[in-house]
């Protein structure tokens, strides 16, 4: 369901649905103080459920995107258990650490899943989902992703204590036997051109490709759109990977440019010595892609008809999507039994396993599947 | 719907416009028109993203087919680059051959091709434009004796395949026989028929001279051997030696060549040398050195040793460079090494002796001109003795040196005399005059001729000076040059006989530093002794030439007037006297007044004979000190009258104790930053029936002198002690008692005794009671005084440093003394805050005691505005009259009760803590 300002509850506040074991995630178009009220009320319906949440750039909900709107779906497990946990990340605060501290909170018998939310400016995603790692033990699912401030990359909250707050990261922790959960990520984009190498970078700043700036590069490839940047950069991400025999690269977006001293800054670290190569997609393949993911979700264990989909993409396939965005959220739900209920959130970044089983990673440009349910 | 783009759809639907029949509403068109405009939007970029992205791939394309390029230059270029490299090569190798005189061939029987290097046709004299020659054409080259083996070489690698290695000679066309030297491999095929054979030729007709060359050295050089003494050495680096026959004559045995080894020689050889031998043989053979040559002992079969020289290198290295063969000469060296042995032993006892006294060895020639004189230059520069060498005898300028000496020399020299004791003077580098004296024998060659002097130089210097130094000892006054006692009573005696026979008269002054001791302790010796030099100098000055200055020992002096008694004379030199000694004097970088008193007797009316003038001028001296210092004073006999005087109150001082005539006053001491009385120093007072209150200054010295001031010093301190337990008992603040130390009562053993008495008896804690003593006192016996002030801080009594400022002892000096506090002399106080000088002192003062971690105590304080710079400087106390007189004990009493503190007004416009005194018993 979701909440508009002027529309209020999209649909009646459902009974009996208060539990310790109840799930209740919140997606909010527009700023902390804009959804305060809503999250307030739901927090006051839900008084014993697990809360968690944050800000997007479009909130996802059934079969299409829609903005300044609190989309919320709540889940009541029978069996499986939750706990969540939040910390601050003030400035230069380590992400690794964060993202360790977080999984030692939730690290405990019977945890299965983990569903993190990151504050989308502030946090060094990559070192968070490293952080995380470290501290969950192998083979719990951790998905989850940056929080989003539209287009507009000013100010992103989570909910943490049944707040909205900035500069947090919250975490969710899905404990029992009984829980099942499916991932997939995928992206749509694909590399070309030749592969270069970082030759200049500092954690998520990039300075220079093949010892040249990487900057002037960019606008050269941008052509006419250059003066677009850094909005328009996300129309030509960089797929990144360690060596030539690294078969999974990861995808970085462009948050910002600098001019003054010729550096990018992507959403995610850029590690020198890393190989580069520019991608590019098309509508078609974005919402192919998002089939993908969700088909991959859902395809990792006997589903139910009724289980909770989260989905989270990214703000760059919805800039190239536009009009077509809810293509993409149509094709998820294509991949998924009909009366699964599907909510998401255009993000900053999406957190995933590239694999099933393996740690989770920080990506750009896909859409991520995660599929809870109750067996 | 149904047929409609699915996006389309959406669209409508969103828009709600569903398949609802009903028209759509403005609202609704518009947000269809907007998404639908939205839609083209996107499609344009999706557009725009294939075409740029396919641009972008097109160009990049490009970039990698342009490195491409640029590769494939490159690789062309290096392609280009090794044949260039090649050729080179090749060229290289032909000049290679040339000059190594290689040639190379092959031939391939199957095709009877065979191909010559350049080199081959220039060896064997054909013309290489014809191409190679038939076999035929070139064994006809080859001299008929060496023939058949080439032809047998080249038979057997046509036949066996066999390669072949053979020398031959050639005649060439042009005349010219060659050595050649040809190496041939043969390449067979499966069957064992020679495919192909390959060869060179090289020209090794040089080589072969010099074999032949080298062969008839050798000859030579056996006969050479044969006839000499010499030893012929050819070692192989497996240490097989062999030695020629001269070796067995060497070690005492018949002429007999040895067959030996290098373990075996090294046996025979000397322990001592072995060592050196074994590195020197490895270093020759390793290449490290280019020559053996070393000198050793050999045990010769009679058992003595015997000196070998050997030197020898390597002769022949293989490929590797290592060594194959070492080959030398061995030669005795016996006679030599001995003598050589003797001569250094003789030099080296030469030069101990030498090094081991400070003379100087020198040697002349015919002509006596000095051709060597020991010593570094160094050393011969610095003392002078370095002038002579180069130069003839010692007649010249420059060289100090009597003329009878200088006679006597040359008659000696020109008798060919040995001479000794020859002294000069000559100034060396360091500007010194030094006294040289010379001895020297002539020296005579084998035949008998002169060939000049040599013999040793000294330093005589030292007990020259010496001499001199005891000579005028003897009679003047090391310390200031001035005649001393002895010489000066000479002088009286002189100048009384003289005066006798002639009837005339003199006057004797007498001359004593007043507060000279004060100096010596506190600057020092150094400075007192600096202090009397300048004394005796200023005398000499002032005085007449005919009058006699001298120092009878300490700071005494005498000045001998000769011709006069007019005592208006006297008076006048007399006054001069003091004014020359009165002037200041700078020791240690400050200036210091000393004054002086004389005494004046005068011959003949105060004497007849110089025991009794010297007397009655001491005496009269002594007077003159009695008179306040600083005076001069006649002899005359009334000056009992004075003594007199001095002896009545003497008696009624050793009766003051036992009449209980002695009080304490009680001046309390101030906390500048406080206002609390926090101490009291305890003043004596002396009631005397007849004389009213006599001050201390009266009567102290006095009680010092005749050792009063034991006695009365004790009475103070249990006095002063009960008092301080009075006044703790009946509730007074707590406040610690000051007592001033007599200089007799400090270096006193008993003091420490007295002290602790005096506090039991009043059982009066160690803290409460505090002592003042003088710096003069202190550095009376500074190592006595630290002990002392020790033991006291022990008990945990304080002390004080009192009158600070007037003795010569800087702050840091007083440092080393365990002492707590510092009265600065109210002499410094009077004129604050006006006088700059004193405020400068004061305030350094103060900031050097702060330092010294030491609490300051100003004393004589009479004026507000002295107790408020003393207030703005941080001094720590202050005590005088502005804050109360010496009180007796009721009133002091009195005083604490209703001592009060308050604020003070505004001083310099800020607002401070202060206190206002009740003066009580107004001002003294």
């Amino acid at each position: 369901m979701a909440w508009r300002p002027d529309s209020g509850w999209s649909s009646p506040w459902p009974a009996d649905m208060d539990s310790p074991s109840t799930f209740a995630v919140l997606f909010g178009g527009g700023t902390a103080a804009h959804c305060r009220a809503a999250v307030a009320e739901v927090s006051a319906r839900l008084p014993r459920a697990i809360l968690t949440g944050c800000s997007t750039a479009g909130e996802i909900l059934a079969d299409r995107v829609q903005d300044a709107s609190l989309t919320v779906a709540i889940a009541r497990f029978d069996a499986v258990t939750l706990r969540a946990a939040s910390l601050p990340v003030g400035a230069g605060a380590n992400a690794f650490a964060v993202g360790q501290a977080l999984g030692q909170a939730l690290h405990g018998p019977g945890l299965r899943a983990v569903f993190v939310l990151s504050d989308g400016l502030h946090v060094n995603g990559s070192r968070l989902a490293a952080g995380l790692n470290d501290a969950v033990p192998d083979g719990v699912v951790v998905t989850g992703g940056l929080a989003g401030d539209g287009e507009r990359f000013g100010a992103t909250w989570v909910l943490a204590d049944r707040a909205p707050v900035e500069r947090h990261v919250t975490a969710v922790g899905f404990y029992g036997d009984r829980l099942r959960v499916g991932h997939g990520c995928d992206t749509g984009w694909s590399s070309f051109g030749p592969e270069r190498r970082i030759t200049s970078a500092r954690a998520n700043v990039l300075h220079e490709l093949d010892g040249k700036p990487a900057l002037a590069l960019y606008r050269n490839y941008l052509g006419d759109r250059a003066d677009g940047l850094p909005a328009t950069a996300m129309l030509f991400p960089l797929s990144i990977r360690r060596d030539a025999d690294d078969e999974h690269p990861l995808i970085r977006t462009i948050l910002g440019v600098d001019d003054a001293s010729d550096s990018m800054t992507f959403a995610g670290d850029m590690p020198e010595g890393y190989l580069a190569r520019l991608m590019r997609t098309n509508t078609d393949r974005l919402i192919q892609s998002a089939g993908q993911a969700a088909g991959a979700a859902a395809g990792q264990f006997a589903i139910s008809d009724a289980p909770l989909v989260l989905a989270v993409s990214c703000v760059g396939r919805r800039l190239v999507l536009g009009e077509r965005t809810d293509d993409e959220i149509e094709s998820v739900q294509a991949a998924v039994p009909p009366r699964a209920g599907q909510v998401g959130f255009y993000s900053y970044g999406e957190i995933s396993p590239r694999l099933p089983g393996g740690g989770c990673d920080l990506h750009n440009q896909t859409m991520t599947v995660t599929v809870l349910d109750e067996a | 719907m149904d047929g409609l783009h699915p996006l389309l759809a959406r669209q409508l639907r969103r828009a709600g416009i569903g398949d609802r029949e009903s028209a759509p509403t403005a609202a609704q068109w518009r947000q269809l028109l907007d998404r639908v405009s939205r839609a083209y939007d996107d499609a344009d970029q999706d557009r725009y993203l294939l075409e740029r992205s396919q641009d972008l791939a097109s160009a990049e394309m490009q970039e990698l087919y342009r490195a491409l390029e640029a590769e494939k230059a490159q690789l062309e270029s290096r392609v280009h680059e090794r044949t260039k490299r090649l050729e080179a090569s090749e060229a290289h190798l032909a000049e290679a051959q040339r000059i190594a005189r290689l040639g190379s061939w092959s031939y391939v029987p199957q095709t009877g091709r065979s191909e010559w290097s350049d080199e081959c046709f220039r060896l064997l004299g054909f013309d290489a434009s014809r191409g190679a020659p038939p076999a035929t054409d070139v064994l006809a080259l080859v001299y008929p004796d060496d023939r058949e083996r080439v032809r047998a070489m080249l038979r057997d690698a046509y036949r066996r395949g066999a390669n072949g290695d053979t020398e031959f000679r050639v005649l060439r066309g042009d005349g010219e026989t060659l050595w050649l030297h040809a190496l041939l491999e043969t390449f067979t095929d499966a069957d064992g028929r020679a495919v192909l054979l390959r060869g060179t030729l090289r020209d090794i007709t040089r080589q072969r001279h010099a074999e032949a060359e080298r062969d008839r050295a050798l000859q030579r050089l056996n006969t050479a051997l044969h006839g000499s003494d010499l030893v012929l050495v050819d070692v192989d680096p497996e240490g097989v030696v062999y030695l020629s026959e001269r070796w067995n004559v060497l070690l005492g045995g018949e002429p007999k060549e040895t067959h030996t080894t290098f373990e075996a020689l090294m046996a025979l050889t000397h322990e001592d040398e072995r060592e050196a031998i074994l590195r020197q043989y490895v270093d020759t053979l390793t290449g490290r050195s280019r020559e053996y040559n070393i000198e050793h002992r050999v045990r010769a079969h009679d058992g003595r040793w015997r000196w070998v020289r050997c030197r020898g290198r390597v002769v022949e290295r293989d490929a590797h460079g290592r060594a194959k063969r070492l080959a030398g000469i061995n030669e005795e060296i016996t006679a030599r090494k001995e003598s050589e042995e003797r001569l250094r032993q003789s030099e080296s006892r030469f030069r101990s002796l030498l090094a081991l006294s400070s003379d100087w060895y020198w040697e002349q020639d015919a002509d006596l001109r000095f051709t060597e004189v020991s010593g570094t230059d160094a050393d011969r520069d610095r003392t002078g003795i370095g002038q002579f060498v180069g130069r003839a005898g010692f007649d010249r300028e420059g060289l100090a040196i009597g003329e009878a000496d200088l006679a006597r020399h040359r008659t000696l020299t020109a008798a060919r005399q040995p001479f000794r004791d020859l002294c000069c003077k000559v100034r060396g580098a360091d500007g010194e005059w030094r006294y040289v004296s010379f001895a020297g024998e002539p020296v005579f060659d084998r035949d008998g001729r002169f060939t000049g002097y040599r013999g040793i130089a000294r330093d005589i210097t030292q007990s020259r000076r010496a001499e001199e130094r005891i000579r005028r000892l003897a009679h003047f006054d090391e310390l200031t040059g001035l005649p001393n006692r002895t010489m000066f009573m000479h002088t009286l005696a002189r100048a009384l006989s003289l005066a006798q026979r002639r009837g005339k008269q003199f006057a004797l002054f007498f001359i004593d530093l007043d507060r000279f001791k004060n100096i010596n302790d506190s600057l020092g010796h150094e400075a007192g002794d600096r202090l009397l030099q300048d004394v005796a100098r200023r005398l000499r000055q002032h005085l007449r030439e005919s009058d006699t200055v001298a120092r009878l020992g300490g700071d005494e002096f005498v000045v001998l007037v000769e011709d006069s008694a007019d005592p208006r004379e006297l008076n006048a030199i007399a006054q001069n006297i003091l004014n020359a000694v009165g002037r200041p004097y700078l020791l240690a970088g400050r200036e210091y007044h000393v004054t002086g008193s004389i005494g004046i007797s005068a011959f003949p009316d105060d004497g007849l004979d110089p025991a009794t003038l010297l007397k009655n001028a001491d005496i009269a001296m002594y007077l003159a000190k009695d008179s306040g210092k600083n005076n001069f004073q006649f002899y005359s006999a009334q000056q009992n009258a004075h003594s007199f005087e001095r002896l009545a109150l003497e008696s009624s001082l050793r009766h003051a104790l036992g009449r209980e005539e002695f009080v304490l006053h009680y001046q309390p001491k101030v906390d500048i930053a406080s206002g609390a009385i926090v101490g009291v120093e305890a003043l004596l007072r002396w009631r005397h029936p007849d004389l009213a209150m006599v001050g201390p200054n009266q009567f102290i010295p006095l009680a010092e002198e005749t050792g009063l001031i034991v006695p009365i010093g004790r009475w103070v301190l249990r006095t002063a002690c009960q008092q301080a337990a009075t006044w703790q008992r009946d509730g007074m603040p707590r406040l610690s008692v000051a007592v001033n130390l007599s200089a007799r009562q400090f270096s006193d053993d008993a003091l420490i005794d007295d002290i602790r008495a005096a506090l039991e008896e009043a059982t009066l804690p160690a803290d409460r009671l505090e002592l003042e003593v003088t710096e003069s006192m202190v550095m009376q016996n500074p190592d006595r005084a630290v002990a002392t002030l020790a033991r006291l801080r022990a008990m945990g009594i304080a002390v004080s440093i009192d009158d600070f400022g007037t003795g010569y002892s800087s702050l840091g000096y007083l440092k080393r003394f365990p002492i707590d506090n510092v009265k600065i002399d109210r002499s410094f106080i009077k004129d604050l805050p006006h006088d700059t000088d004193d405020a400068a002192i004061t305030r350094a003062v103060i900031a050097m005691a702060r330092s010294l971690r030491m609490r300051v105590i100003a004393e004589g304080v009479e004026t507000r505005e002295q107790l408020a710079f003393l207030r703005e400087h941080a001094c720590d106390e202050c005590q005088g009259y502005y804050l109360s007189r010496p009180l007796p004990a009721a009133e002091f009493a009195l005083l604490l009760r209703t001592w009060q503190c308050d604020e003070v007004a505004p001083d310099r416009g800020s607002v401070r803590r202060g206190f206002v005194p009740m003066v009580i018993g107004g001002k003294g």
